[in-house]
């Protein structure tokens, strides 16, 4: 069956969910400039009158059901399906439907009358620990619609999300899929997972250019702001596309329409804030009984311990991975060993690395880091702008040009012998491993193959480093200078070459070679800039938008999604490697930010916003959506350190890790990943587990490929559960992933059963 | 001479203050039981009750003061106070009577930038009556004096700037300050063999004794049979205990108390009005001082246990390593048979390469914290005492052998990284006479010389555990087997050649333990004397601090008259427990290791501001055992002025990468927002307070080191700014100012 993208209609939108969409967005405008007492995103906590209001609501609704014969009904059979559920909602390996019987039965559960079978054994060996059942905690507070009505709100997001990221190859995780298959279709589960390109072999040439697949000859055109591909000249008249499942705009505001009304409903938000209350709850628990019991398996563990489990700096930019001792001791090696160099030219006159300094009034010798002014400190907080222009060594663009950039008279050789320095220290170093963002900028369509030039002329190729590619959405800047003509000609200039080199490989061998190396895409910039444009089906196309504003964060993603999307089927069946979208995502800004990537994104960096929305921090945590979190980065822009919600985060489940994003400007230590651990450690009192908890869960982030990480997390690392921890690789205690993975179908199965809820009453009636 | 003046001054004291002193004592013991309601050393803000009683206090003592004492008090508001109160110059013989002079003095550092300074009018009395006022003045002004005299005459630092404060109240000539320093021993000359022993002075022949926990020197064994020791300043406990209960009743005061708190929170003020003013002008002056940052100046970890110096991951290496080498090794001997290291592991039930840094068990965890026995099982690897025996001991069967490569291999990282120094503390714990030999022996003989490290020695307080299994029969054993020795080294180097040798590399003394451990005696007159102490219980903290200090200062007066190096007492104090350790480290103390609960008594920590005392702080430390990172007092205590600097303690259970003091700069700078100013402030700290020579001290911060203020400061070695040594110098002569017009006002 040809993978398509399944077509909604606008008209299939209800007209309520349309204009409470439109009313969020205009509201959301509104809130970024004052504080608003209702927020439509949260649970008012600190309102007094609020939480009276809420209460006497509530009270309401209990009074109404119970007085309502058919709700009492619906009540009961909820409950007798619910017993017979427990706490142990795990799929077995040969799922077929909805379970009519628990699957396993925990020593301390109690049995219940009538249950029809013996239970099965659990898919692996269930560790033995303290599990702590909370009972009665799916409805209190809420009522049997709420419930009912919050739950299939939920599982359809859930839904809209996994089609997203099945269409693009990007992961979903099995567990979730398999509670919702009740619902829909079933899929197989392998299908729509990404594909990465495994490392060469240690006597293989990293650089090899003779292993390009034929040329296929099909041609290319962009229409809407998305590239769609033609087998020959004669299709493209006749406008039939390849088969590929082109995205369609209508159906993604329909899907976005849902989420945005989803995340300001009432009783949603009520549950959702519950339910986060009850994970956090849980594991305080789960800590408190069975800390030292984790703490024993770690100790019995041989040969593994923080120090040698991999972990990977899932959020790093190249132009700023090196730390700022590093970049002056080689900015001064350079002066001291080729001074007469010729390192620039200006109006036809070569200029020497001397001359260079002599020009900015300067000796190397009397540099130093405060006067390279490259670290962040107290005055580039909540100061964007400033932050940015820390990336000019010693205020100087010139510096900027010579050491940090890719183009430029040297053809970017300085750059690249500073980030293969970097990457001898990670290689010394054995267990760290990095993926750092180089820029695209859509400016003009040599960028791509310059780059991959750079790339293998300088051979900054490295085991222990994956590159991803940032977009800057810095439209306005390069459309002020008449750079470009429109919106949709940037995209083109980004993603044309790549359907190009994956079309016609032949033709660019280079630009082959470096995607192998290259795993996904990051969308960059700062996210507190505001865009007065409400992304809708009657925003104008990419074509059609010539105006000098940027376009907005939404749209910015969209198109984005769409073009990979594209690129990624046509990739696969040529049998090459796919990309991940991990952009830039809630670090500041709007909250429909999260919207977006939570249907566009496979991962997200930062996440900070998270806090503020019960409903999508839920639905992150029910996707395991991966967030790769910077609390130093953080610390000197948005968000102090000890407000950080990374704790949080982790405790509850939802699936973090730690990354650097600038080396240069937070870091001291030679070993910028392990300051970030270290930090993080002692702030907040993480234990061991909790650490390689979160260096297990970069390495599931990252683009690392699949023999990658079977060899560093084991061999079933892609199964949820203990069954895919191999303790002796990731030194997370099995007791620790047992109670993540039933937590988290615990979770999943109030979806389920509120949907078998309604069949069950239909059947009684 | 002022001394005397003072010790006749300390014999008024009479016995309604020895007895408040001791109530005190009473309530600070029952304070660490429970929470008091209203603590003797406090000042309760959220205490309504005791508030309102201040405030009626301070209303009836204005009544007072305005109907017997009008004129006196209306002479004294009308005078002013110059903000810019520096000293005048050493050889004025003009007193600082006359306003005059103070206005026409204005500072004029050629060296610093104009800045803008903070000036706060009408702040000095504030809180407290005239009277209290003139009370308070008296009480820090004699507080200081009873440092400075314990410090000189223990050849322990004392700064110069308060010295000329005092000797202008007391309208007496300033003695040259140069005397009283210690003396430290010089960094080896190009070539020069760290370890020889050519130069040891002649051998005196003196003979030794301890009498009352102190030791005595004779010129000979006749004399000693009279009981006539050579002329050096003994010490006296009467005076010693006089002082201290003056110190204990002054802490407890409210009007001190009072006056000090606002004193601190203008302090803080000040420095938040000043870095807002001026934080962009200082942050030019270190943009343009040309080679000089954060990571290239000098910083020193003044506070590391060397038995906890590497960290976990360097120590596993080791082990590993020295399994794969040394497997068949004879490296432990038991009471049966001698293993190899094989059969070292094999009777663990254990491999190497199974070894892991959580079955190591050496970091520190949550379990850890308020914990601090589980804290000290951490020094034993995998929870085996055989393996701490064999890898962070000195006196074992293959002599200390891998505890001295491991440090070695420590000092070659701080050598790579050229700008990083530490102070390892390495243990005697007076359990034997020839403790001190076997170290000497396994130093100089594994030739453990490190030109980034210099030594401390620590003392344990746990006589009661030798007491309990009768290795000593009283506590002057024990203060005899940790001095008697190095007096003999001192007097008659040719021969302790080891020793002689390795005393010279020994910067100071610690004492170290859990603080939190209370002892029920109060130190006092009639306290039984060392040699009478041969009950179980352990001293007081006191005591030990004061005995050790007493024999100390014998030492250094020996050692100054020989021309050997002399050594600075610098326990651990204040990181838990009574406040009372901390008026004691007031007293005899060079410098101290932690000082949280300064946050505890205003007064104690305004003294402490006063007088500069050095503060070695650890808050990864603190994190893990009493006090959690964002709650530690770093920033507060930096922020008003005290001399405080950053330490690692025990980066075998606190840190994670191989730069264990830089990873404490990140991670203060990090949670603290500290700017590059404040880093190479505290880093310059550093070095002012360790124990290196007087030779590198010039080297890595100026060769007017030792002045005070913006004068002191090479910018170009430091990376501090002018402006902020300005700052500090001013607000600090401006405090230390107050003190003095208080009491003039008397007059």
């Amino acid at each position: 069956m040809p993978r398509q993208f399944p077509k909604l209609n606008m008209s299939d939108l209800d007209e309520h969910v349309r204009l409470l969409a439109e009313k969020v967005f205009a509201k959301v405008l509104r809130e970024e400039d004052s504080k608003d007492v209702m927020s439509l995103f949260t649970v008012p906590k600190d309102c007094p009158i609020g939480q009276k209001e809420a209460k006497e609501r509530e009270l309401q609704k209990e009074l109404a059901e119970q007085k309502s014969v058919e709700t009492a009904k619906r009540k009961k059979s909820f409950k007798m399906i619910r017993s017979q559920s427990m706490s142990l909602q795990m799929p077995t390996q040969d799922w077929k439907g909805p379970p009519s019987v628990s699957p396993a039965m925990s020593p301390t559960t109690p049995l219940v009358l009538g249950a029809a079978s013996k239970p099965g054994l659990a898919p692996y060996d269930m560790p033995e620990y303290q599990r702590a059942t909370i009972s009665g905690d799916y409805c209190a507070g809420i009522t049997m619609e709420d419930y009912e009505q919050a739950a299939k709100s939920l599982a359809k997001a859930l839904m809209i999300r996994e089609k997203y990221a099945r269409l693009a190859y990007h992961r979903f995780p099995r567990t979730t899929a398999q509670y919702l298959a009740h619902q829909g279709e079933s899929v197989p589960l392998e299908e729509g997972l990404p594909d990465f390109h495994p490392p060469p072999l240690p006597q293989e040439d990293p650089y090899c250019l003779d292993d390009a697949p034929p040329n296929l000859g099909y041609l290319v055109r962009m229409q809407g702001g998305v590239l769609f591909v033609y087998d020959n000249q004669t299709m493209l008249e006749r406008q039939e596309p390849h088969s590929l499942p082109y995205p369609d705009l209508e159906t993604y505001i329909v899907d976005m329409s849902h989420i945005l009304a989803l995340i300001t409903d009432g009783p949603t938000k009520t549950y959702c804030h519950r339910r986060l209350n009850f994970l956090e709850s849980k594991f305080s628990l789960h800590e408190m009984l069975n800390e030292m019991s984790e703490f024993k398996e770690l100790k019995s563990n041989p040969h593994r311990d923080f120090y040698n489990v991999r972990k990977v700096d899932t959020h790093i930019h190249a132009a700023a991975c090196m730390n700022q001792k590093h970049l002056l001791r080689f900015i001064k090696y350079t002066y001291q060993t080729e001074p007469d160099r010729t390192v620039a030219e200006k109006l036809g006159r070569k200029i020497t690395l001397r001359q260079v300094f002599d020009s900015l009034h300067m000796d190397p010798y009397d540099l130093t880091v405060d006067s390279l002014d490259v670290h962040a400190g107290r005055q580039t907080f909540h100061g964007f702008d400033k932050f940015n222009s820390k990336y000019n060594p010693v205020g100087a663009s010139e510096l900027r040009d010579l050491y940090l950039k890719t183009e430029n008279y040297l053809g970017g050789e300085y750059f690249a012998r500073m980030v293969k320095e970097v990457a001898r220290e990670l290689e010394d170093s054995k267990y760290q491993y990095s993926e750092p963002r180089l820029s695209i900028y859509g400016r003009s369509p040599k960028e791509w193959s310059s780059l991959a030039r750079w790339f293998i002329q300088h051979k900054v190729y490295s085991p222990n480093m994956r590159w991803i590619i940032q977009v800057p959405r810095i439209y306005d800047i390069f459309r002020s200078k008449k750079l470009l003509p429109s919106f949709g000609k940037m995209l083109e200039n980004i993603f044309l070459p790549l359907f190009q080199a994956t079309i016609n490989p032949q033709d660019h061998r280079e630009l082959h070679l470096f995607l192998k190396y290259v795993t996904g895409f990051d969308s960059v910039d700062d996210e507190s800039k505001h865009s007065d444009h409400m992304f809708s089906d009657k925003s104008p196309s990419p074509d059609l938008w010539t105006s000098e504003q940027n376009p907005p964060y939404s749209y910015y993603l969209y198109y984005m999604y769409a073009n990979i999307m594209v690129l990624n089927n046509l990739r696969r069946e040529r049998g090459l490697s796919t990309f991940l979208f991990r952009p830039h995502c809630g670090e500041a800004g709007s909250i429909t930010h999260l919207v977006s990537a939570f249907l566009t994104a496979d991962n997200i960096s930062h996440g900070l916003l998270l806090k503020k929305s019960p409903v999508l921090q839920y639905l992150y945590y029910l996707a395991q959506i991966p967030i790769a979190m910077s609390p130093l980065s953080n610390n000197s822009l948005f968000l102090e350190y000890s407000k950080n919600p990374l704790r949080e985060f982790l405790h509850k489940g939802l699936h973090v890790s730690l990354s650097t994003d600038d080396p240069m400007q937070f870091h001291y230590t030679k070993e910028a990943l392990m300051e970030e651990y270290a930090i993080a450690a002692q702030v907040w009192k993480l234990s061991t587990c909790d650490l390689c908890e979160i260096a297990r869960n970069s390495v599931l982030q990252s683009g690392l490929s699949h023999q990658e990480k079977q060899k560093f997390l084991g061999q079933n690392y892609y199964k949820e559960g203990p069954e895919g921890n191999d303790i002796r690789k990731t030194n997370v205690a099995q007791i620790r992933m047992a109670f993540r993975y039933e937590t988290l179908c615990n979770e999943l199965s109030f979806l389920s059963d509120a949907m078998k809820s309604e069949e069950i009453t239909a059947l009684a009636d | 001479m002022p001394l005397f003046k003072l010790t006749g001054q300390g014999k008024q004291i009479d016995d309604a203050m020895r007895s408040f002193a001791e109530k005190v004592f009473a309530s600070e013991v029952k304070d660490e039981g429970g929470r008091h309601e209203i603590s003797p050393f406090d000042v309760d803000e959220i205490c309504p009750i005791s508030l309102r009683e201040m405030q009626a206090h301070i209303f009836h003592m204005e009544n007072l003061s305005m109907s017997m004492d009008g004129r006196r008090k209306r002479r004294f508001q009308g005078r002013k106070t110059v903000n810019l109160s520096i000293p005048q110059s050493e050889t004025s013989s003009t007193k600082l009577s006359h306003i005059e002079e103070f206005i026409s003095s204005s500072p004029t550092y050629e060296s610093v930038p104009d800045f803008q300074r903070v000036q706060i009018t009408g702040d000095y009395a504030s809180g407290v009556t005239v009277e209290d006022f003139e009370v308070v003045c008296k009480g820090l002004y004699r507080a200081l004096c009873i440092r400075e005299k314990y410090m000189q005459k223990s050849f322990q630092r004392f700064p110069k700037t308060p010295s000329k404060y005092l000797r202008n109240i007391d309208g007496e000539a300033l003695v040259a300050i140069e005397s009283f320093y210690p003396v430290f021993t010089p960094p080896p000359k190009k070539g020069e063999d760290p370890f020889r022993r050519e130069d040891l002075p002649a051998n005196l022949g003196y003979h030794l004794k301890m009498k009352g926990g102190v030791i005595y020197i004779y010129p000979d064994e006749a004399a000693a049979s009279r009981d006539e020791p050579k002329p050096y300043p003994y010490p006296n406990l009467d005076d010693f205990l006089d002082d201290m209960n003056f110190l204990l009743a002054l802490i407890a005061q409210g009007p001190v108390k009072t006056y000090t708190h606002r004193r601190l929170k203008f302090l803080s003020s000040k420095f938040q009005v000043h870095q807002m003013l001026n934080e962009m002008d200082e942050l030019k002056e270190l943009k343009n001082n040309p080679h000089r940052d954060f990571y290239n100046c000098r910083k020193v970890d003044t506070h590391i246990h060397a038995a906890a110096c590497m960290n976990q991951k360097h120590l596993l290496r080791f082990i590993k390593k020295s399994y794969h080498i040394d497997a068949d090794r004879v490296v432990y001997s038991t009471k049966e048979k001698n293993l190899t290291l094989k059969e070292l592991f094999a009777q663990l039930n254990m491999h190497p390469y199974d070894l892991t840094v959580d079955s190591l068990d050496v970091h520190a965890g949550r379990q850890t914290f308020q914990r601090f026995d589980k804290f000290n099982d951490k020094y034993n690897p995998v929870g085996a005492s055989e393996l701490r025996d064999l890898y962070l001991k000195t006196d074992n069967y293959i002599n200390g052998e891998y505890f001295a490569t491991i440090i070695k291999e420590v000092g070659a990282d701080l050598v790579d990284a050229k700008y990083q120094h530490a102070e390892p503390r390495l243990s005697i714990y007076g359990r034997s006479p020839d403790e001190w030999s076997k170290l000497s022996s396994w130093f100089v003989g594994n030739r453990i010389y490190c030109p980034n490290m210099t030594w401390m020695i620590q003392v344990p307080r746990i006589y009661d555990v030798f007491r309990s299994k009768n290795f000593l029969p009283h506590f002057g054993k024990m203060l005899e087997n940790i001095f008697l020795p190095v007096f003999e080294a001192t007097i008659n180097p040719q021969t302790h050649p080891d020793l002689s040798v390795f005393l010279k590399h020994i910067t100071g003394f610690d004492s170290v333990d859990d603080e939190s451990k209370h002892s029920g005696h109060m130190f006092s007159s009639k306290s039984p004397k060392p040699e009478e102490w041969t009950m179980e219980n352990n001293p007081s903290y006191t005591y030990y601090a004061y005995y050790m200090y007493a024999n100390i200062m014998v030492l250094n007066c020996l050692r100054k008259e020989r021309g050997m190096n002399t050594f600075l007492f610098r326990p651990h104090c204040g990181e838990a427990g009574a406040l009372t350790h901390l008026m004691t480290a007031f007293m005899i103390a060079d410098n101290i290791s932690h000082g949280l609960n300064l946050k505890k008594s205003p007064v104690l920590q305004y003294l402490f501001f006063l007088a500069q005392i050095p503060i070695a702080m650890s808050p990864l430390s603190n994190n893990s055992l009493f006090l959690e990172y964002a709650k530690n007092p770093f920033l507060d205590f930096l922020q008003k002025g005290l001399m405080i600097s950053l330490s690692t303690d025990d980066p075998m259970q606190f840190h994670f990468t191989k730069e264990p003091l830089m990873e404490e700069y990140a991670i203060a700078a990090q949670v603290f927002k500290l700017s590059t100013c404040d880093m190479c402030e505290v880093a310059r700290n550093s070095v002012l307070q360790c124990g290196i020579s007087h030779e590198e001290k010039a080297k890595f911060l100026g060769n007017n080191y030792l002045e005070e203020g913006p004068v002191g400061n090479d910018i170009r070695r430091t990376n501090v700014a002018q402006i902020r040594m300005a700052y500090r110098y001013e607000t600090w002569c401006y405090e230390l100012n107050l003190i003095a017009e208080g009491l003039k006002s008397t007059e």
